[in-house]
């Protein structure tokens, strides 16, 4: 059964652990012998296995379990890694991210694993014999194939007796954190239940019914020990239930009930996990009837936990504890610290006092309270209360505990009463040691917070944005109310001091606002943005695989990435660059055969950068291949009637660059055939252009072909140039703005219908946005106009409007569909005096003053041709769409 | 005791099951109603921005408290013939139309009317007030005026503008 509440949360996890197996083994492609490497795989293989099994995924857990087996065995260097193993293992982890994927989409697992686990075998030389054989050699209880396992430990059952498992080693030095806490906390669930159940057995007439409840619980913990690994705990596991079996038969054939071996069975487990016994203790206490038959045993458990305990403290006490040891590694610890412990003997004592004679949890209290006085340090208080000493036992046991730390504490408190102060704060010392060990070693601590939640801080903080430009506004009219009352009506000095204080004091309000407005919308992009490596580090794979198969060589190099930009443009980006980057390995590159007799290195380098600027993320792309080939590409283009003979002969390097971008022009399979790029590549632009960001190809032929994409850092807010059109006020993001001119009148002139500029030995198309939105200008100067040159990357053109009103952070905010849609509008938003103010789409306006000069040509070739009727060999320019 | 309540309740139910209420606007001379439950809010004549390029009908769009909402102009939409009456006061209604919150200008907005759901009528085949009869949901006659109920899912029919648009930019 799969647990589908837990699945949103695993699939997560997973996903991240199989990035970071991916990139994990890649670098073992190129450093087999990187044992760490390894390590890293393996526990993250590990993780996802545990995690599997619990949330009751069985392929995952099974795919993983043998992926574990192969890494072990790597690990212990009986095989050495080579490209079989590695490309077995990759598939493998593909395999599980597809099962992964079958989950998020259908919550079930679909994909088939059966091939992958033969192929993994096939690749290990792995046969269930094998293992069998290495499982009873190895001591170390971890990690072998399934049905191995079963073969293996149903001959264990007859042939092991009891005493040969060393029940110490239950677990393995490594697990992991996390799932061995769920672990305990299942053994100590069912555990404690058995013992309920073992408990009623004598009173109860149902005695079978108990038992099988029993059994039930204990399969339980056979599988949950099964899937950390815990071999041996498995067989004990087993043995409990076949004794318990045998027992169950001989109830029913009228034998004597005894249930001695059910709390042989817990003592034992128990012991294997000191951890669990304080917290067993406290649900023990809660429910004293009927429970003489193991209190027994848990009395015992419980001192000798105690005696733990006190030894961890006084072992803190003494110097400074690793924090990041192991359980184990604490337990040796402890151990060895004996003799240095005041608190051994008499503590020992009273367990065999408790173990010889308690019947009843409460005698059992008083005699230990009887034996406590034995001790030094402890006297004082027990000798004089010892009624008080005894409910104050109680009550700690029966302190629902999660801490493992604070039972210690508490227990420590009363037998070392006097030694309580100093302990709290060793422990407390330990406690912080411990976290900060934590946060050193575990990578980077972070919180999952649901996008939506960010999403509507980010709307506050828009709000937030907005108010601030309203507050400077105010202080603006303060400022001019200010000089009105002291030019116009002509106030005196003394007249004028508040009127200039609450100026004063209204500038330094609005400034204390904006800084702190500024820092918090910082804060919230900040949230939202991480390090460009999690899109980057997918790409080593794919170029991986692309290079595959192929004569060609290529090593990707990335550089940049720690570059941060916001959450949402790194999942909107992902396909292009995915793109980007097949493009340069397929077609971009030549083989290595070609590159050698080019005097090229053989290998290929494709480089991935990224950085900042100003507030864009700036996205390289380059490879040393061959470059983009001009001469296909013009031959193409008129072969593909987009455009003219002489309109292709008259373009210029960079113009020619855009065509490729051209939606026609991709699909054509000659041509990305012969000259490499061009499929796809008007998606790509797009998907840019949707985040506002702009793209650019720098060719150099047979040297390099580069493709720079800039994207602004975030989405939600940006830095826009204000400008006015009649009434109205529109936002053009800064983004796109690369200059602002003012020009004359006499300036332009009109080419084929479209009216041009000159600036810097280029003509540069501009367009009357008045004109485009049907407006009328209001123009301040009749033989002046403003232009703001905007680029999309590729092109650049002039927008005349009447008057630039300054530059201002903007929260882009949606429109309806209907409105926004080709609209040439990429939203809208509010500007400081509560008025709206459309933001230009640049990329759309460039598209639709596109269409519109091609309709103007049509008309004006078709007047041509009335005109120019009679001139006979004029030929009209073919214009197609 | 709690049977009472209970059935007070039911009768209480049972009196308020088959009552409309109704928010009772004008346009020109005509009596429209639009189900209270659709009505989010009323608001007097806020400060539009004219969007370029979109149908005639939509005035523009205002703030609303930060959110951007388009205004339609329901004379326009409706395709009026009456003669655009200098209304200095007019009113913009906010219904929430399946999700999408859209204003809408009217003239003057009347109190709550309450109407028995029976006492509607499906719209007539003629034309009423100039008006084809797919925007109507129904009508019924309250004070001896007509009151037309109109249908705001087929009058913000979300393609149909698109549709209007491409329309006119081509």
């Amino acid at each position: 059964m799969i647990d589908l509440s837990l699945l949103p949360d695993f699939i997560a996890e997973t996903e991240e652990h199989l990035e970071e197996m991916e990139s994990c083994l890649l670098q073992l492609e190129s450093e087999p012998d990187n044992l760490n490497v390894l390590n890293d795989i393996f526990r993250s293989i590990h993780t996802i296995k545990g995690s599997a099994e619990f949330v009751g995924l069985e392929r995952i857990a099974e795919l993983s379990h043998k992926l574990e087996n192969v890494l072990d065995r790597l690990r212990q260097g009986e095989k050495t890694v080579n490209m079989e193993i590695v490309d077995t293992l990759i598939e493998a982890k593909d395999r599980i991210e597809l099962l992964v994927q079958d989950l998020e989409s259908a919550q079930e697992e679909k994909t088939g694993i059966d091939d992958i686990i033969d192929r993994i075998k096939k690749v290990t030389g792995d046969t269930g014999e094998q293992d069998s054989v290495r499982n009873s050699q190895e001591s170390n209880g971890e990690d072998y194939g399934e049905t191995a396992e079963s073969i293996e430990t149903t001959d264990a059952l007859e042939n092991k007796t009891q005493d040969e498992i060393n029940e110490d080693e239950y677990y393995n030095e490594e697990y992991d954190e996390e799932l061995f806490e769920i672990f305990l906390e299942q053994l100590k669930e069912n555990i404690s239940f058995i013992k309920t159940q073992t408990a009623l057995m004598k009173d109860s007439d149902s005695k079978v019914d108990l038992f099988d409840e029993c059994v039930d619980s204990i399969s339980r913990l056979k599988s949950s020990a099964n899937y950390m690994g815990y071999e041996k705990l498995v067989l004990v596991y087993e043995q409990w239930i076949s004794r318990i079996k045998k027992v169950t038969e001989g109830l029913s054939s009228g034998e004597e009930l005894f249930t001695d071996f059910m709390t042989d069975y817990i003592k034992k487990i128990l012991k294997g996990f000191p951890q669990i016994e304080k917290e067993d203790v406290a649900a023990e206490t809660d429910s004293k009837d009927g429970k003489k038959e193991q209190s027994r045993i848990d009395d015992d458990q419980d001192l000798y936990d105690k005696l733990g305990s006190a030894f961890d403290s006084s072992m803190a006490l003494n110097d400074d504890y690793e924090s990041d040891l192991t359980e184990e590694e604490m337990e040796e610890a402890l151990f060895s610290g004996k003799e240095s412990g005041l608190m051994q003997l008499p503590l020992i004592e009273s367990t065999h006092k408790a173990d010889d004679e308690t019947d009843d949890v409460e005698e059992m209290l008083f005699r230990r309270d009887e034996s406590i006085p034995k001790d030094p340090v402890t006297t004082e208080i027990t000798e004089g209360e010892p009624e008080k000493s005894e409910k104050d036992i109680d009550l700690n046991l029966r302190f629902e505990i999660n801490d493992e730390e604070i039972v210690q504490e508490e227990i420590v408190d009363q037998r070392k009463g006097e030694r309580r102060k100093e302990d709290r704060r060793t422990d407390d010392r330990r406690l912080f040691d411990r976290r900060k060990s934590e946060t050193s070693t575990v990578v980077k601590q972070s919180v999952r917070v649901e996008a939506v939640k960010i999403d509507s801080l980010m709307n506050q903080v828009g709000e937030l944005v907005v108010s601030r430009a309203f507050f400077s506004q105010v202080f603006n009219e303060m400022k001019d109310l200010q000089q009105y009352l002291k030019k116009n009506v002509k106030l005196n000095q003394r007249d004028m001091k508040p009127v200039r204080d609450i100026t004063f004091k209204l500038a330094e309000a609005t400034v204390a606002l904006g800084r702190v407005a500024n820092e918090l919308q910082e804060g919230v992009m900040k949230v939202r943005m991480l390090p460009i490596s999690q899109l980057f580090n997918r790409y080593p794979r794919l170029v991986r695989d692309l290079v595959n198969d192929t004569d060609k060589q290529v090593q990707l190099e990335i550089r940049g990435e720690d570059t941060e930009l916001d959450k949402m443009i790194i999942e909107e980006i992902s396909d292009p660059l995915i793109h980007i980057i097949r493009n340069a390995v397929d077609h971009g590159f030549e083989t290595a055969d070609e590159r050698k007799e080019l005097g090229k290195p053989e290998i290929g380098t494709l480089v991935l950068e990224a950085y900042h600027e100003g507030n864009h993320i700036v996205i390289e792309i380059t490879d040393d291949g061959k470059g983009l080939n001009a001469e296909l590409i013009r031959t193409r283009a008129v072969e593909k009637k987009l455009f003219t003979k002489e309109e292709i002969n008259r373009m210029s390097e960079k113009e020619l660059t855009r065509i490729i971008m051209m939606p026609g022009f991709s699909t054509a399979k000659k041509v990305t055939h012969t000259s490499g790029r061009g499929v796809g590549m008007d998606v790509v632009k797009k998907n840019i252009e949707k985040l506002n960001g702009t793209i650019e190809i720098n060719s150099k032929p047979g040297i390099q072909m580069q493709l720079k994409i800039k994207i602004p850092l975030t989405l939600a807010i940006i830095p826009a140039l204000l400008v006015r059109l009649g009434g109205d006020i529109f936002t053009i993001p800064l983004a796109t703005v690369e200059e602002t001119l003012r020009i004359f009148n006499h300036e332009t002139s009109t080419i084929e219908g479209v009216e041009v500029i000159h600036l810097r030995d280029c003509t540069m198309p501009i367009f009357r946005l008045s004109e485009l939105f049907g407006i009328t200008p209001e123009n301040l100067d009749k033989n002046k106009s403003f232009v703001v040159i905007v680029s999309t990357g590729m092109q650049q053109i002039g927008l005349v409007v009447d008057e630039l009103m300054g530059q201002q952070e903007v929260v882009i905010k949606p429109m309806e569909d209907y409105l926004q849609e080709n609209s040439g509008f990429s939203g809208a938003t509010i500007i400081g005096d509560g008025r709206i103010s459309l933001i230009l789409d640049v990329y759309e306006l460039v598209n639709m003053t596109a269409g519109r000069q091609k309709k103007r040509q049509k008309e004006l070739s078709f007047q041509r041709i009335v005109e120019g009727n009679d001139g006979g060999d004029y030929q009209a320019p073919v214009t197609v769409h | 005791m709690q049977e009472n309540i209970a059935t007070e309740r039911d009768r209480e139910f049972e009196e308020t099951e088959g009552l409309m209420q109704l928010v009772g606007f004008s346009i020109g001379k005509e009596l429209f109603g639009v189900d209270i439950l659709m009505v989010q809010e009323i608001i007097r004549e806020a400060p539009i921005t004219a969007v370029p390029n979109s149908p005639d009908f939509v005035e523009g769009i205002i703030n609303l408290r930060g959110n951007i909402i388009p205004v339609i102009e329901l004379r326009k939409r409706l395709g009026f013939f009456t003669p655009e009456v200098a209304a200095k006061d007019s009113w913009i209604l906010i219904l929430d139309i399946k999700g999408r919150i859209t204003g809408f200008n009217v003239d003057s907005v009347t109190e709550v009317l309450k109407i028995q759901e029976s006492a509607i009528e499906p719209p007539p085949e003629i034309v009423v007030a100039g008006l084809e009869s797919q925007y109507i949901r129904g009508v019924c006659e309250i004070d001896e005026k007509l009151l037309i109920l109109l249908e705001f899912n087929r009058i913000l029919l979300v393609d149909e503008i698109k549709k209007l648009r491409e329309m006119k930019t081509s």
